[in-house]
């Protein structure tokens, strides 16, 4: 190899059975502990995301359900208080967390290769970072709750409650050092995700034929590199106050708690964005191939995703207007709070204009894609009412907030995501799910989440304060807590009735082949499952549905898919260039290593050590780090990284 | 390197050479860049205004007039950038209208042409952000500053 190799004329061929032989060997991952402690594969970790995603999501909810089963009547007394403390702020966590922005994650790192034409992501071993640093921060943070020292102070974990002086216990060391330990993981995702699509489509795909998945992914990861630090500031400073006696939040000392609710909000409400507008996404691409038809509103749609994003940074407050700052501060988050209503009906008109001008053929995945409309109206028209600052003031700490964040959690998450699964299954496993159960799936699901959640606005307009254990009788609140406990409990067999679906097709589901769906964008255009190396020849582009141009003729142009750039001298993908992705360079990517899973083990050794006050523990773990650093980062030739590589 | 397979025919910005990328790049970020630093600013001088140190400041309701004015002249020099930003979107635009067939209303559906797709997205963010800025101006004087 000379150091020219990434710059050479890359051939250009049809795809044969010999050089799929050949790229096979090249990419694929070998079987057994060493392979599965080792791979960068995007599309095995994308799995893997998903199902831890998806353990975390079954946890949350048996947390839930049990909750459920305290409020199901009044002055119920199966919890104490503590417990039903820490029940609640686990969930939380969970939820939000630990399985909402992971499973898009997941989703994203299967098929973001896939839809960009590209063979993988633009840095693979911090793609498995990423995923390894998740597993190790979701044990950590679930290994307090498991010895009785979850979070107990809600997700948002305000101070003064969660300092050492009102929670003396290890409760909010866990919760503090676990987001800190977390928000590695979510950063180096998000900056893989942002180079990835800025440096690795396929020729011809110019950002104005990107998929809309991609673009609220992109708005998500570059929200969170902004914003994630806000919050790892803010655990880190709570965590110098309760191990050293620094005064951040304390009050008495000149600190100041709204410090804590600026940092968090700061990171929390773009964080709500992100775990949403990937699922927004999957319903814009998902939703049109049931409809038959191109999306309607390409360019305001993917507009409006960007700007959602922009203004969420600029609402925040919102969630701190019963704090008592100034009225006409209040105003421009007030009013920011509103207006981020019309992008959000963009989309939403979107869709509906693409349903009701299309041909729509009624699937699970469909009847999933379609039913986040309407949740994602009812969550939207309740999230613009606590906007408004003096109906915020009636409401807050209520039970209808978390009516309503439920709406927007699981009906723009959790919902798309059941769609997603209906609509990709086929491509990650070469199998349909059932759509019989499908049916009852869905259906289940949805009755049972709005049973759940549609009376929970009425329970607390009628004053039901969120977070309490327990509620005396004759409030008026109990029929409608039944109710809630009743609902959720179906809405938890809807959701099994999902995990059978998938175990049993997994299994003997019928053969899929490439295109079940008949689908337009890039991933159907490969086997299913997708070989290791994605593609066989890397695909030029010349319009937004490369598989639809016949149908649509918008132009005479065609998509190239079976002759392209080979790249077979070791693993290679191509660069393109940022806008109108006119190739750019050979990328020769990294080989499979171990080196991102003993990072993570050195950086739990760091955190363990941290947390206990093992300070011996940390400094081995710090140590550690750095070894494990310099070993990912150790020059390599076969990348091109040493002098005399061009040479060779 | 270019393209063995596409050539130039396909690309999709024909028209890329006509404008100069820093126009386009302020035309797209332009108008929300004002707004966000706008809404920031706002905040950061209408809450010191009435609670400068620990203690809010009682019996000052309407804040004090020097802040009044530079929330004022903040406000106007962000819609003027935002104003600008949209215009310069509009002149892009018109320069890159041809660049793939198909009308406006062609575009919004399609999106194909990158640079008036870019400058149909800098129409869009500013009027958007423009409406939002003046919505913030209006609350100056709609709203009361501090306490009541």
């Amino acid at each position: 190899m000379t150091i020219l190799d990434i710059e050479r004329r890359p051939e250009v061929a049809a795809a044969s059975e010999a050089s799929r032989r050949r790229l096979d060997e090249i990419w694929k991952t070998p079987p057994g502990i060493a392979g599965f402690l080792s791979t960068v594969d995007h599309k095995q970790i994308g799995i893997r995301y998903i199902i831890t995603a998806f353990a975390f999501l079954i946890l949350g909810g048996i947390e839930a359900l049990i909750m459920r089963v305290q409020l199901g009547r009044p002055e119920q007394q199966l919890l104490t208080p503590e417990q039903y403390d820490q029940l609640f702020s686990t969930h939380g966590m969970t939820m939000i967390f630990l399985y909402a922005l992971p499973v898009l994650s997941g989703f994203s790192n299967y098929l973001w290769p896939l839809l960009l034409g590209a063979r993988d992501m633009a840095f693979p071993r911090l793609n498995a970072f990423s995923y390894w640093i998740y597993v190790a921060a979701g044990i950590f943070m679930y290994a307090g709750f498991a010895i009785g020292a979850g979070p107990n102070d809600g997700w948002f974990n305000y101070v003064p409650y969660a300092s050492r002086q009102f929670n003396p216990g290890m409760n909010m060391d866990f919760y503090a050092l676990g987001m800190i330990f977390l928000g590695i993981s979510t950063s180096a995702g998000a900056a893989n995700f942002i180079v990835t699509v800025f440096r690795t489509r396929a020729p011809g795909m110019s950002i104005n034929r990107l998929p809309i998945m991609i673009w609220g992914t992109l708005t998500a990861s570059a929200a969170n590199l902004l914003v994630v630090p806000a919050v790892s500031l803010a655990f880190f400073l709570l965590w110098m106050d309760r191990q050293f006696g620094t005064h951040f939040f304390d009050v008495s000392q000149g600190g100041q708690p709204l410090l804590w609710q600026h940092l968090f909000w700061i990171f929390g409400h773009p964080w709500v964005y992100a775990i949403v507008l990937p699922a927004m996404g999957m319903v814009s691409d998902g939703l049109p191939v049931f409809c038959r038809r191109p999306l309607v509103g390409y360019t305001p749609v993917a507009l409006s995703t960007v700007a959602t994003m922009v203004l969420g940074f600029g609402v925040w407050v919102h969630h701190m207007f019963a704090t008592g700052m100034p009225n006409l501060a209040l105003s421009f988050f007030s009013g920011a709070s509103i207006v981020i209503a019309v992008p959000s009906a963009v989309a939403v008109f979107a869709w509906l204009a693409t349903i009701w001008s299309g041909r729509p053929v009624v699937t699970t995945a469909f009847l999933f894609f379609a039913s986040m409309i309407v949740l994602f109206v009812i969550g939207g028209v309740s999230g613009f009412m606590t906007g408004s600052v003096p109906v915020d003031w009636q409401l807050t700490d209520t039970y209808f907030v978390v009516a309503h964040l439920h709406y927007v959690l699981i009906g723009i998450n959790l919902f798309p995501v059941a769609g997603a699964i209906y609509y990709w299954f086929p491509k990650f496993t070469g199998r349909m799910l059932d759509e019989e159960l499908g049916r009852w799936n869905f259906w289940t699901m949805f009755i049972g989440f709005n049973i759940a959640f549609l009376p929970m606005h009425l329970t607390g307009l009628w004053g039901m304060p969120r977070r309490v254990y327990t509620y005396p009788d004759g409030m008026g609140w109990d029929w409608l807590n039944l109710i809630t406990s009743v609902g959720s409990f179906l809405f938890a067999f809807g959701i099994l009735l999902l995990l059978i679906n998938v175990v049993k097709s997994r299994r003997d589901g019928r053969l899929a082949g490439p295109n079940p769906w008949d689908a337009s964008t890039l991933e159907w255009s490969v086997p299913s499952p997708p070989p290791p190396y994605n593609f066989a020849v890397i695909p030029h582009i010349v319009s937004r549905h490369p598989l639809w141009e016949q149908q649509l003729q918008e132009s005479d142009a065609r998509s190239s898919l079976d002759t392209g750039y080979l790249l077979d001298h070791g693993r290679e993908t191509i660069a393109t260039t940022s806008l109108d992705s006119d190739i750019d360079l050979i990328l020769k990517m990294p080989e499979d290593s171990y080196a991102p899973f003993l990072l993570t083990v050195a950086v739990s050794a760091l955190f363990v050590g941290l947390l206990l006050h093992w300070w011996w523990l940390a400094a081995v773990g710090g140590f550690a780090t750095v070894g494990a650093i310099m070993i990912w980062l150790w020059p390599e030739r076969d990348l091109g990284q040493t002098a005399d590589a061009g040479h060779g | 390197m270019t393209s063995d397979i596409g050539g130039a025919v396909n690309h999709p910005a024909p028209h890329r050479d006509r404008v100069a990328s820093s126009a386009l790049l302020f035309a797209v970020v332009g108008a929300p860049a004002a707004w966000l630093i706008q809404l920031i600013v706002n905040y950061g001088l209408a809450a010191h205004d009435c609670f400068p140190h620990d203690q809010p400041l009682i019996g000052h309701p309407e804040g004090s007039d020097s802040i009044q004015l530079a929330l004022v002249l903040l406000n106007i020099l962000a819609i003027a950038v935002a104003a600008t930003a949209g215009l310069l979107a509009r002149r892009i635009w018109r320069k890159t209208r041809e660049e793939h067939s198909g009308s406006a209303h062609h575009l919004l559906d399609t999106g194909e042409g990158r640079t008036r797709f870019l400058a149909m997205w800098g129409q869009l963010a500013g009027i958007g952000f423009l409406i939002a800025t003046i919505f913030d101006t209006v609350a100056l004087y709609g709203v009361p500053r501090c306490f009541g």
